[in-house]
């Protein structure tokens, strides 16, 4: 439950100020709350495309909600669940929240 | 593109023939909710990805002419990535084999989340065909602080915007006034043109999303205005506990427990009310209809086997209630999330988990509903143990056993030992089916497995009127079958039961159970006793057992109706009672015992007793003698498996000293 609570605690605060990480790393990496911009992807091409038409796509601006089980996106509004294999497969340059 | 240019025939002379108008969109932005509130229609709905995976037509009239609508399944981009999504852009396409090209696509966007859904709307204007948008879920959008600019989205898109809120079926008729008149309108003219934004270099499919992604920006700049900021919302709040990596699969089986608890307390005196009914509709019967075979056949044939499966309705009802509120909070994509790390290392991933739980209701639609998995390995360990789950139709023999054999006595002074008994009968079909799936994907269908990228929809409050449809059109279809299948076999019984009768040698008196056993369905169950004597089960089940290959619920009305002529006419005890009493006229002890009675149940666990089901699978694996093969197998291994199961029990039990018959 504390942990629980912990993780609540965190996400809290809205984005004001941003701080990039010193170089591209894999999703799978950002922790909760940070924002990122997708740089490339190393998956299959058809997981690369299904991820672009869910508005995934290089250049696109994601907010990391959730990353305990799987990986939770904020993107554009909408929620994506990614499993923790494909979340290695996109680079991302991340911003802290 | 001039308006008159590329238009369908009946567009330029609407008389010749109904408008065929298409419904399309990503999946999850209303499209069967439209449908229905377009048609009058009852298109199943629900709050998750996928739900429509097969095209769906319905009518109406307007203007005096005749509108066709397909609603189609949900797709993302045009370039389809499963067979759900591959018959939408068919039809959309007008490649679709036995299906008209459209005239007028209505394309659904989800207003909350139009920025990702213009994405597919690029492609489809981009068709140049006759378009009318949907603006679906205006109010919701407005709830979360987005407004649109729906006249500048006109201009933007260059095709007609007609804002509705389909659940309310608000907008529903401008809609229809602006698809009989998409022909006089203009349609999009909308290109993006490779060259459009400069970029030079990468992958084209990037180029090409970067591209649409650029435009698709700029209109919303243009059409859109966040009237409050963006905060924290309900949805986030809630899946911070429902996903959770501990709380998450707990709350998973929590959710489980309740449904299998008040599928048993809470339908207890709805049942009761009902089985009074059958009671007093056989009293009625034997005061209106004079003694004699119709009197007989009405009493003892069809209203005892008709009526022992009609007492579970309220159970399914319950059952129904449940999934539906599960589906259309939007729980379901959640579970599927949450679970993809336990089933993974066996070989699925959580795309497969909705048509597993879908299987909980029946099989057949979960067979269909793995079509939103994209591949064909994956789709087909699926499908194979789909019918591992136990449906509905299996609930009446649990039900039935585990009310005559468990006491109902409770565990932790909470749960009820009947309810705790049912929801493992249903964790050992889950089990069975999550192992068997693990063999599957070893063995045959070996492949690696494929990443999990599902939307989680926003949480809702599930519509009463969804949950009352979903409920009633399977209460309604659950009469048809006892109204038809279960009434005319339980009259086939009957005849056999009764028929050809035994007459006793002169000064000796013949009991109902001797001509039971000497009728037909006794020599036929005689007959096939040996097969099923190593499982304890005697020739009254393995008659039951043989008559319910056609539905599983069949067992029930079976026993029913073999009670039903055996029994004395003054006799008014229930089946579970009877079958609590019944006693071996050889040995004169107990002919069923608890141990016998979870042996039974477990064999309908494993067991493929549904001819739809093993029709379904025919089809969705490729139909032909492939589709065959694999239907054979899925029923002999789960026959096998099921044999083994009920020995294993039966005969671990007597080596146990648990007692048999």
């Amino acid at each position: 439950m504390f942990r629980l609570w912990k993780h609540r605690k965190s996400e809290q605060p809205a984005p004001t100020s941003r701080r990039a990480c010193p170089s591209d790393c894999p999703l799978a990496f950002c922790p909760t709350g940070f924002c990122a911009l997708v740089v490339g992807f190393s998956c299959p091409a058809h997981e690369a495309r299904r991820l672009r038409t869910l508005g995934v796509f290089e250049g696109a601006r994601v907010n990391i909600v959730d990353t305990r089980s799987g990986i939770l996106l904020d993107v554009r509004g909408s929620r994506l669940a990614l499993d923790v294999a494909v979340a290695r497969t996109i680079t991302v340059r991340a911003f802290a929240a | 593109m001039s308006a008159a240019a590329g238009l369908a025939p009946v567009l330029q002379n609407p008389k010749q023939r109904p408008l065929r108008v298409g419904l399309v969109g990503n999946p999850n932005c209303g499209k069967s909710t439209l449908f229905n509130a377009l048609t009058g229609r009852r298109q199943r709905v629900a709050n998750f990805p996928g739900v429509t995976v097969d095209r769906a037509e319905g009518e109406y009239r307007y203007d005096g002419q005749a509108v066709s609508v397909i609603d189609l399944p949900g797709m993302y981009s045009i370039s389809p990535e499963s067979p759900d999504e591959t018959i939408a852009v068919d039809v959309l396409l007008g490649s679709a084999r036995g299906v008209d090209a459209l005239d007028v696509i209505v394309l659904v966007l989800d207003a909350e989340h139009l920025e990702r859904n213009l994405y597919l709307a690029t492609e489809v204007l981009e068709l140049g065909r006759p378009t009318v948008i949907a603006l679906n879920r205006v109010d919701r959008s407005e709830r979360a602080g987005l407004r649109i600019d729906v006249v500048e989205l006109i201009h933007e898109l260059g095709v007609v915007v007609v804002p509705v809120v389909a659940t309310r079926g608000e907008g529903v008729d401008r809609l229809r006034h602006a698809v009989a008149r998409a022909g006089s309108l203009p349609h999009s003219n909308l290109t993006l043109m490779p060259d459009a934004d400069g970029t030079r270099g990468g992958d084209p499919e990037s180029r090409e999303a970067n591209r649409r992604y650029r435009w698709i920006s700029a209109v919303c700049d243009r059409t859109v205005t966040r009237t409050r900021p963006h905060t924290r919302s309900l949805s986030d709040r809630v899946d911070a506990v429902v996903l959770h990596r501990i709380w998450g699969p707990i709350i998973f089986l929590g959710l489980m427990l309740l449904v299998f608890q008040a599928m048993f307390s809470w339908a207890r005196p709805l049942a009761g009310g009902i089985q009074a009914l059958v009671t007093l509709a056989g009293a009625g019967v034997r005061v209106a209809v004079p003694p004699g075979e119709l009197r007989n056949l009405l009493v003892d044939g069809a209203l005892a086997g008709v009526g022992s499966v009609l007492v579970f309705l309220p159970q399914i009802a319950i059952l129904f209630l449940f999934i539906g509120l599960l589906e259309d909070s939007g729980y379901m994509a959640r579970a599927a999330f949450v679970m993809d790390r336990y089933m993974r290392p066996l070989g699925l991933h959580g795309k497969s988990f909705i048509p597993l739980i879908s299987g909980y209701a029946c099989a057949v639609p979960a067979i269909m509903a793995t079509r939103t998995i994209q591949h064909p390995k994956e789709r087909l360990a699926t499908i194979m143990v789909v019918p591992l789950m136990s449906c509905s139709a299996r609930l009446p023999v649990y039900t039935l056993l585990v009310a005559a054999f468990v006491p109902a006595v409770a565990v932790a002074g909470v749960f009820s030992l009947q309810g705790l008994t049912m929801l493992g009968m249903y964790l050992l079909g889950t089990v069975a089916a999550l192992a068997a799936a693990a063999v599957f994907r070893r063995t045959l269908l070996r492949s690696e497995t494929r990443a999990l990228i599902i939307e989680l929809p926003p949480y809702s409050l599930p519509s009463g009127r969804v949950l009352a449809n979903s409920v009633w059109q399977r209460v309604r279809l659950f009469l048809r079958r006892a109204g038809t299948v279960i009434f005319a076999i339980s009259i086939l019984l009957w005849g056999m039961a009764t028929y050809p009768r035994a007459t006793a040698a002169p000064g000796q008196t013949i009991t109902q159970e001797q001509r039971l056993s000497q009728s037909a369905l006794g020599r036929l169950g005689h007959a096939i006793e040996p097969a099923v004597r190593p499982l304890g089960y005697d020739w009254k089940i393995g008659v039951s057992m043989m008559a319910s290959f056609a539905a599983r619920e069949v067992f029930v009305s079976t026993m029913g109706t073999i009670y039903g002529v055996s029994r004395d006419g003054t006799d008014a005890h229930t089946l579970a009672q009877r079958l609590r009493e019944e006693r071996n006229p050889a040995t004169g002890r107990l002919a069923y015992t608890p141990l016998i009675a979870v042996g039974l149940m477990a064999f309908y666990v494993f067991a493929l007793m549904c001819t739809s089901t093993v029709t379904m699978t025919h089809r969705e694996t490729g139909g032909g003698w492939r589709g065959a093969g694999w239907a054979l197998l899925q029923f002999t291994y789960m026959l096998v498996l099921a044999y083994g199961a009920g020995f294993v029990i039966y005969h671990g039990g007597l080596a146990l000293g648990l007692g048999g018959a």
